[in-house]
């Protein structure tokens, strides 16, 4: 079929085919999608045009799907609502993978605020989730659910992505926080529990069963909120009014809402009200959905039993000289302290602090299992005393798709993505580990190559240490200035007005610097430039040493975003210098430059330290990127433009950062890069060594 | 040694403070001060420290100087310095001093905050050589019997630089605070601010629910002091959630998501604004 086709849309054409082209067959062909986009001015495609390619090098198919779903709205949604929408579908992607993304985008646009009292999940997020956390108990999250109403899986609560039930914006407030506090009620007061669908077979119709239980477990669970929440419980009982019951009904929440109520009382009541038509649901109430709980419940009961089993281990070895023969009589015991589920735990009648993680542990066990089942309490470990090899195995499975550190931990940061113009959510997986020592004898050396001009450094640093001044003529002070005392006494004897300043005071000029310099381990510093960067590390750490500085060394290298490993040459807190050589010697050329990630940890670790200034030096030899398949990948402006957005990120939380770079064609790209930071580029990587001392110098003397 | 008290006699405490013991704390600071150890108190901000050592000082009989320890304080405005006066150079005893000189007990507040060089003058009086140095006046003073030297610090803060040093904790016999358990703090929030037992409870609901955000946003759950301001203000007359706004919401934090969280939260306790 010919359609006439003017210049304009020709161009179209051939642009929809070429981001297009993965998601087109024989019988899926563009030339529908350009017709109907005919329709449409040249501005009103402009969104559309703006997210195909981005769309297109995610999925291809969810590019065609979304083209489908966005013609229709392009004359009658304003640009930045449709970007809402498809920035939420990719996000969806991101967490869930395509199927959830085509379901979000087959939602439509975001709920338009159709009426005044409409609440969106999204305004009341944070606060929702900063209200369950107080509430206490195990640490639930909270987003939004799939379902066309609210449930729990008890470890996430999902709630309705809008509330419009009732006739004012603050009704539907409370209605989400009664709706928050609810369903954790339900995960917080046993209403799911290992044994609950066996119960529930037992029923001819065990799905109706379910509903059944899920409906009477609200009354009970709402009871037990009642006292902790008078308030919200008084919200609750006014919409519980409106609820019209028949006696059957009324008996049996009545009996539910005695303070001794369990779910096996419910269970109990099954029987009798089955038969019964159900009543109305509840507004704040949800979805009667318990099978998402199961399979949560189930998982993190066997994982929670090998942790805390693993913990219990662990305390007992710290606590028992290895020498000594591991007695059998090994006994933990732990008792509720009266509130906020808080444990008291002794071993052999000694009483022990429960450590952090132990406690959350035992909260979130005794809330799943309602008591410490006695098999939990013989501890796993490594003294061969009841130790449980499959256990002590399954700890060390993977639960990633790579390697974990073995001695260091996991960070997830989220990345920033340009053409989006959002964050993908925890996108980088970084992980902490020491540096593989390094065997050369690279300080001597170093020192001794750099031994004329090392003098000069150092007496350069010395002087910046921090001293004590006497600040004279001070109104108050440690001392008397005599100098001013004598001024003041003379001119009083003469008549004059006497000066009242007339003390000294001792002045600290402290140096309160925190300094974590980020070195580049990417494998393009092979040969001179990896030289260089050692050099530098030993001359900076040398120079740091005797100003008294506090900082830190860090190199880092990738390997697509969930391999992001940042090495360890100094933390903050180690001392030693003499330690340092076969950490810097270990510094080696390795993979790529995923510098954001990087930077953004760099960041926290600076945060934690208590200082005046801090400051944050990248050292590193050419643009970042990173090996990624996805589109695109980690190159190019993507790269820079994270890179300059954790850069600024940096900046914004105190830090300041400084980006030393020995990259010739550099000059092109580090303004937009480094523009957020001041930077240095060094022409001859030479140079490196000499300069790192001098940048530093000059950095943080005023 | 002069034990002449007139000099601190506005020091000294006449009214018995109200103070609910949480535990042994009075028999241990007793024993501590009968046997002139000095004593760490450690625990949260507003959980009854200060107020702990008031009454400890009204139980003992002794003058009680409080110093408000702060980073620019120096050795100087604890242990003296000289001031002209009138032409001549008079020297004035600090409060430390004044505590050694006539057997008081000096409480130094958040000893943390003062530079670690500042808190070392402390040391020679800490241990069992109770001696006060005054490097200024060249004189060594000795500490009296009734003399006790008392600090606190909070363990809550997780920096580095606000820890105690190992030199400096481990002269001192250390009492652990805090918030009190539930029935316990309802009594001192009635008994403080004048509020029914009803109130007091609901209060004290609330602030559990606010220690549940320490660590995921607060620094610190709402203190027994906060409690205790809010309840004198629901005395005077303002509502449950006007005296709650002011006195512990907007007093714990800054940030506007945690504002609404826990305004959520004192709705949920307290009821609304408009007592539905």
């Amino acid at each position: 079929m010919a359609i006439d086709l003017s210049p304009n849309m020709l161009q179209l054409e051939e642009r929809l085919e070429e981001w297009l082209a993965a998601a087109l067959s024989t019988r899926r062909t563009v030339g529908k999608l350009v017709e109907r986009l005919s329709c449409y001015s040249e501005e009103q495609q402009q969104p559309l045009l703006h997210w195909l390619p981005i769309l297109s090098r995610i999925n291809p198919e969810l590019a065609f799907q979304a083209t489908q779903q966005m013609i229709p709205f392009l004359a009658t949604l304003d640009p930045p609502s449709l970007s809402l929408w498809i920035s939420a579908v990719i996000d969806r992607y991101d967490q869930l993978g395509l199927q959830a993304a085509l379901l979000r985008l087959r939602e439509g646009p975001m709920r338009q605020k159709q009426q005044e009292q409409t609440l969106l999940l999204d305004e009341m997020i944070a606060m929702l989730q900063a209200f369950v956390t107080a509430l206490g108990g195990r640490s639930l999250f909270v987003a939004s659910s799939e379902q066309a109403g609210g449930y729990t899986n008890t470890a996430t609560l999902f709630l309705p992505a809008s509330l419009a039930h009732l006739p004012s914006q603050a009704g539907n407030r409370t209605l989400y926080q009664s709706m928050a506090a609810h369903l954790w009620g339900l995960a917080r007061f046993g209403t799911f529990f290992p044994q609950l669908p066996e119960r529930l077979q037992q029923y001819a119709d065990p799905e109706q069963a379910g509903r059944l239980y899920m409906i009477l477990e609200g009354s009970r669970v709402d009871a037990k909120i009642a006292p902790l929440l008078p308030g919200l419980a008084r919200f609750m009982a006014s919409l519980q009014k409106k609820r019209a019951l028949s006696s059957l009904w009324q008996e049996a929440i009545s009996q539910l809402t005695q303070p001794e109520a369990s779910a096996q009382l419910t269970l109990s009541l099954l029987p009798t009200l089955l038969e019964q038509p159900l009543p109305e649901a509840l507004p704040y109430h949800g979805l009667p959905l318990w099978q998402p709980a199961m399979t949560t419940l189930l998982k993190r009961i066997a994982e929670e039993k090998r942790r805390f089993r693993q913990l219990l281990g662990e305390t007992r070895d710290s606590r028992t000289p290895v020498e000594m023969p591991v007695v059998a009589g090994h006994s933990f015991l732990f008792s509720s302290a009266e509130e906020g589920m808080r444990f008291n735990m002794s071993l052999e009648g000694q009483p022990l602090r429960p450590p952090d993680e132990l406690q959350l542990l035992l909260r979130s066990i005794v809330q799943d299992l309602g008591q410490m089942p006695p098999e939990y309490l013989s501890p796993a470990g490594s003294a061969g005393y009841r130790s449980d090899a499959v256990s002590a195995q399954e700890t060390t499975t993977n639960r990633y798709d790579f390697a974990p550190p073995e001695d260091g931990s996991l960070f997830a940061y989220d990345e920033w993505d340009y053409q989006r113009n959002s964050y993908r959510k925890e996108w980088c997986l970084l992980s902490e580990r020491p540096i593989p020592p390094g065997e050369e004898k690279i300080v001597q050396e170093t020192l001794h190559k750099y031994q004329g001009v090392w003098q000069g450094i150092r007496r350069r640093f010395e002087m910046l240490r921090g001293e004590d001044q006497w600040q004279r003529r001070q109104l108050f002070g440690d001392e008397i200035d005599m100098d001013a005392l004598l001024h003041a006494w003379s001119d009083f004897q003469a008549g004059q007005e006497m000066d009242e300043r007339l003390f000294r005071h001792r002045h600290r000029r402290q140096r309160n610097v925190a300094t974590l310099l980020l070195v580049d381990m990417s494998g393009s510093t092979k040969g001179w430039v990896n030289q260089a960067i050692r050099e530098s590390l030993v001359l900076f750490s040398h120079a740091l040493h005797h100003l008294q500085d506090r900082f830190a060394l860090y190199g880092f290298s990738s390997m697509t975003r969930k391999q992001c490993h940042l090495y360890c040459i100094k933390s903050f807190t180690q001392q030693q210098l003499a330690t340092l050589e076969p950490a810097i010697a270990g510094v080696q050329a390795m993979d790529y430059t995923r510098m954001g990630v990087f930077i953004r940890h760099a960041s926290t670790l600076l945060n934690q330290q208590e200082a005046k200034t801090r400051l944050l030096i990248t050292l590193s030899d050419g643009k970042p990127e990173d090996y990624d398949s996805f589109l695109g990948g980690y190159r190019g402006q993507y790269a820079i433009e994270d890179t300059r957005t954790a850069l600024l990120e940096a900046r914004r939380s105190g830090i300041h950062p400084f980006c030393i770079t020995i990259d010739r064609e550099a000059r092109a790209y580090l303004p937009r890069l480094y523009g957020p930071a001041r930077y240095v580029l060094l022409e001859d990587v030479r140079q490196l060594p000499l300069r790192i001392a001098d940048i530093y110098r000059k950095l943080t003397s005023r | 040694m002069s034990s002449d008290l007139s000099p601190l006699e506005s020091y000294r405490i006449i009214n018995e403070p109200y103070y609910e013991a949480v535990a042994n704390e009075c028999e241990l600071f007793s024993a501590a001060f009968a046997n002139r150890l000095p004593i760490l108190l450690k625990g949260p901000t507003g959980c009854g420290k200060t107020r702990f050592v008031e009454r400890m000082a009204w139980q003992l009989g002794r003058p009680l100087l409080t110093v408000s320890c702060h980073e620019d304080m120096t050795t100087s405005d604890l242990v003296g310095r000289f001031l002209v006066i009138g032409g001549e150079t008079v020297w004035r005893d600090g409060p430390l001093t004044m505590a050694v000189r006539h057997g008081a007990i000096c409480y130094l507040d958040e000893i943390v905050e003062a530079r670690k060089d500042t808190t070392v003058v402390i040391h020679p009086l800490a241990d069992d050589r109770r001696l006060l140095p005054i490097e200024k006046l060249g004189t060594v003073l000795r500490a009296p019997p009734e003399f006790a030297l008392v600090i606190s610090y909070n363990p809550g803060y997780q920096s580095v630089l606000k820890e105690l040093k190992q030199s400096t904790r481990q002269r001192f016999v250390a009492l652990e605070f805090d918030y009190p358990k539930t029935g316990l703090e309802k009594t001192i929030i009635q008994k403080e601010s004048g509020v029914s037992f009803g109130m007091a409870s609901a209060l004290v609901q609330f602030a559990q629910l606010t220690r549940n955000l320490k660590g995921n946003g607060l620094e610190e759950g709402a203190s027994t002091r906060l409690l205790v301001h809010a309840g004198r203000l629901i005395q005077s007359g303002r509502t449950p959630s006007e005296a709650c706004t002011a006195a512990i919401t907007h007093a714990l934090t800054d940030d506007a998501d945690l504002i609404a969280a826990i305004t959520a939260l004192q709705e949920s306790v307290l009821g609304t604004a408009d007592g539905d």
